[in-house]
């Protein structure tokens, strides 16, 4: 019974079960099958010069060029991840033969010159990627030849269904954008999506000559995001890169997305810049919006003028304007996701008043609708999971993600809830702290009241209440704390709360009535989950140790992660 | 989603109410008696009986593309599942969880202990021929749970040669053609 005969949208439904590997297994099975099988292989394709022998690359690169070629219409999404060749032996006797035999003469072909060759056959292939809707390219302008910079991108330019464009620029440098060159972005229009990330202060030459203008040039974007100095664990200062205003510009692209991460936001002329279409909102600053010009009352403000009601709200740095963006948020419902990283007001009284509001007032106006909720304060305090945190997530019926920090609780009151739910749904724990109140119980508390099924449940310790004063100083005055042996005891603090969470966790029994709004994954350490077992068996602890994950690095204080999978 | 049809259930006997006996006749002409209630799963029969009302003094319903021996088992898991809940349009199906995190296998399938006794049938083509007649006769959770065994079969022979092997298929590619296809290979990217 041939498989192959199968009626196409059942033999779709098992692909769709079917890993990368799988798909690839398959797809060398026979010519049949490799047709079948092309689209969804190679709808992303990565091009990445610096590994692997260039062989296969030239080859492939020839193979997409002919016109018969099955992959090249099949390419929705390409990944450029260098336009160098790292080492001498990537360049193979087989590569200069197979060019020997199409360049004559080029005898004692050195790295460069096959590089330039490979490049060649790239812009080549390019033209022919006519359903091409996404790029993602990573351009290092210490190791990419920038003369590549302007044909690439004029070529990508003319394809037809390209519209989403994401550039990253990685540079150790600050970049003199006249000395050096990066992707001529002015080249694109009738874009979609831009997402442009720069290692640096974005070059304000930069800012108006290529972004402002393919933003002009595009009156159907809808998706933006700009991340300025984007692998920067602390803030730095941002003195070149343009202001949302000047960059939107009169064309005022009609935005469902916007991603801001350390971009200025001045007070003037927001009303006129912000689209009334907003449904997802993420900014990042530095902590109180310390060196950027960035008005978040303003921003509050406007977005509450303009009747903005967003469903997605990520913020980091929003410190200063805190009261309005309260206010906003209570002057509509329907927010479903919220993630407010990194608070760290000046005063530890101040941060509790306000983290009173936010679960006293603010979650609850929007219980009905959330259902992604992300709470991380820097220190203990009333922003973490405690009584009253706990109060108000069991309100939250459509939750299924929460992550939130977690420190020393009121023991008494934990020992409350663990009874209470020792008598009540006869659930046992095996490996509690003492006292009742450490931070390593949180998890267990948290699993002890929820009211909904959880499909994720994010824990991350915090800080000290005592070390505020003394990071509050450093970012006032633009120092930085040097490696001390308090930093090292501190990270070491929180990686064995981290564990010990896991272990509060894994010696968890309940029936399952008792467990079954308990998250399908826990996440406490960095590199692993805990998976909720799928068996019913009640003598057996309900979580596992799941497979490792890797975050990357600095995702506490970035607001601007993807937190989506 | 309660059917109007349960409306009809014969009462009077309290101790073992009747169950309401529908007859199917297969694409072999075997008549098979079925429980109206199993019947239920079977979207394409639930919705001609919504619409035509029940069929009456002997009448049966032709089931003309599926053989006894395949109906018979696809009876035998609606049977088994009668009581499960009705997935609704915009639920996940099970095994497709989004939830294990992102860089974990979130491909791994997970078929339930009954389920696998019930797809350990002797020969692939009765696989086929079940996947087949849940596709016909519109059982959503069958055709699922069949396209995942199938993928798992895939998934069990890893390489190509074993899956030619597994399924009986004819390697037509030439040596240049399979050396081109390992290069083509380390281009494919894992959408995100």
């Amino acid at each position: 019974f041939p498989i192959i005969s199968l009626p196409l949208e059942i033999f779709s439904a098992i692909l769709d079960y079917l890993s990368l590997q799988d798909l690839l297994s398959l797809y060398a099975v026979s010519k049949s099958f490799q047709r079948l099988i092309t689209p969804r292989v190679f709808s992303h394709i990565s091009f990445n010069l610096s590994e692997g022998d260039v062989y296969s690359k030239l080859l492939f690169l020839k193979s997409i060029s002919t016109s018969s070629s099955i992959i090249a219409p099949a390419v929705k999404t390409l990944r450029i991840d260098s336009l160098k060749i790292f080492q001498k032996d990537q360049v193979t006797d087989p590569v200069r033969e197979i060019i020997s035999q199409t360049h004559e003469g080029e005898i004692g072909l050195d790295k460069e010159a096959v590089q330039a060759i490979v490049l060649d056959h790239l812009m080549l292939c390019l033209t022919k990627l006519q359903n091409l809707e996404t790029v993602n390219w990573t351009y290092q302008p210490e190791r990419d030849s920038s003369s590549c910079l302007f044909p690439i991108t004029c070529r990508l330019s003319s394809l037809p269904k390209l519209k989403n464009v994401i550039i990253s620029v990685d540079s150790s440098c600050t970049i003199d954008f006249g000395k050096h060159q990066l992707p001529p972005l002015r080249c694109f229009e009738n874009l979609v999506s831009l997402t442009l990330s720069y290692s640096g202060d974005i070059p304000r030459a930069y800012c108006d000559r290529e972004i402002a203008p393919v933003i002009a040039a595009s009156p159907e974007l809808t998706r933006f995001s700009l991340n300025n100095f984007c692998y920067s664990m602390y803030g730095r200062e941002t003195k070149t890169c343009a202001s949302l205003q000047s960059l939107l510009g009169k064309s005022r692209p009609e935005l469902v997305q916007l991603k801001l991460a350390r971009v200025p936001l001045p007070t003037a002329g927001l009303t006129q810049t912000l689209s009334c279409k907003l449904q997802e909102l993420s900014v990042t600053t530095p902590t109180g919006s310390r060196d950027l010009d960035f008005s978040w009352a303003e921003l509050w403000l406007t977005l509450k003028e303009i009747r903005v009601e967003l469903s997605t709200l990520s913020v980091h740095g929003s410190e200063k304007a805190m009261d309005d963006m309260f206010a906003y948020l209570v002057s509509y419902t329907g927010l479903r996701k919220f993630v407010i990283l990194g608070i760290r007001m000046d005063r530890q009284d101040l941060e509790d008043s306000v983290g009173r509001r936010l679960w006293h007032q603010i979650v609850p106006h929007h219980k009905d609708s959330l259902t992604e909720l992300a709470v991380i304060p820097c220190y203990e305090g009333v922003w973490c999971y405690g009584p009253i945190a706990a109060e108000t997530i069991p309100q939250c019926l459509s939750l299924r993600s929460l992550t939130l920090s977690v420190c020393s609780v009121d023991s008494s009151w934990a020992d409350a809830k663990l009874s209470q739910a020792r008598e009540n749904d006869k659930v046992e724990f095996h490996s509690l702290e003492e006292p009742y109140g450490a931070p390593e119980n949180c998890g267990a508390l948290i699993l002890c009241d929820l009211t909904t099924p959880l499909s994720k449940l994010t824990l991350n310790p915090t800080g000290n209440a005592t070390d505020r004063e003394v990071d509050i100083g450093h970012l006032d005055r633009r120092t930085r704390p040097k490696g001390s042996p308090q930093l090292y005891q501190a990270l070491r603090r929180k990686e064995r709360i981290r564990s010990a969470i896991d272990e509060v966790l894994l010696g968890m029994q309940a029936s399952a009535a008792a467990s079954k709004n308990w998250p399908s994954v826990v996440q406490a350490s960095d590199s692993r989950l805990l998976k909720r077992r799928s068996k019913n068996d009640d003598n057996r602890p309900r979580y596992q140790i799941g497979p490792p994950v890797w975050v990357d690095s600095g995702c506490e204080s970035d607001g601007n992660g993807e937190s989506d999978e | 989603m309660a059917s109007k049809s349960q409306d009809t259930t014969v009462t009077g006997d309290t101790s073992k109410p009747e169950k309401k006996l529908i007859t199917l006749t297969s694409s072999d002409n075997v008549d098979i008696e079925v429980e109206r209630e199993v019947l239920q799963c079977f979207s394409l029969i639930k919705d001609m009986l919504d619409d035509l009302g029940d069929p009456e003094n002997g009448d049966t319903i032709p089931i003309a593309n599926v053989s006894a021996r395949v109906l018979k088992k696809v009876i035998e898991w609606c049977t088994h599942h009668r009581n499960d809940p009705r997935p609704s349009a915009d639920d996940k199906v099970e095994g497709r969880d989004e939830t294990t995190g992102p860089n974990t296998d979130r491909k791994k399938i997970e078929i339930s202990e009954w389920d696998q006794e019930f797809l350990k049938v002797d020969e692939q083509e009765m696989l086929f021929e079940i996947l087949l007649a849940a596709n016909y006769l519109d059982i959503k959770a069958l055709l699922d749970l069949c396209c995942m065994a199938v993928a798992n079969i895939v998934k069990a022979c890893v390489t190509p040669e074993k899956i030619r092997a597994k399924f009986g298929i004819e390697n037509d590619f030439t040596p240049e053609e399979e050396e081109q296809i390992r290069r083509e290979n380390e281009w494919a990217e894992q959408p995100e």
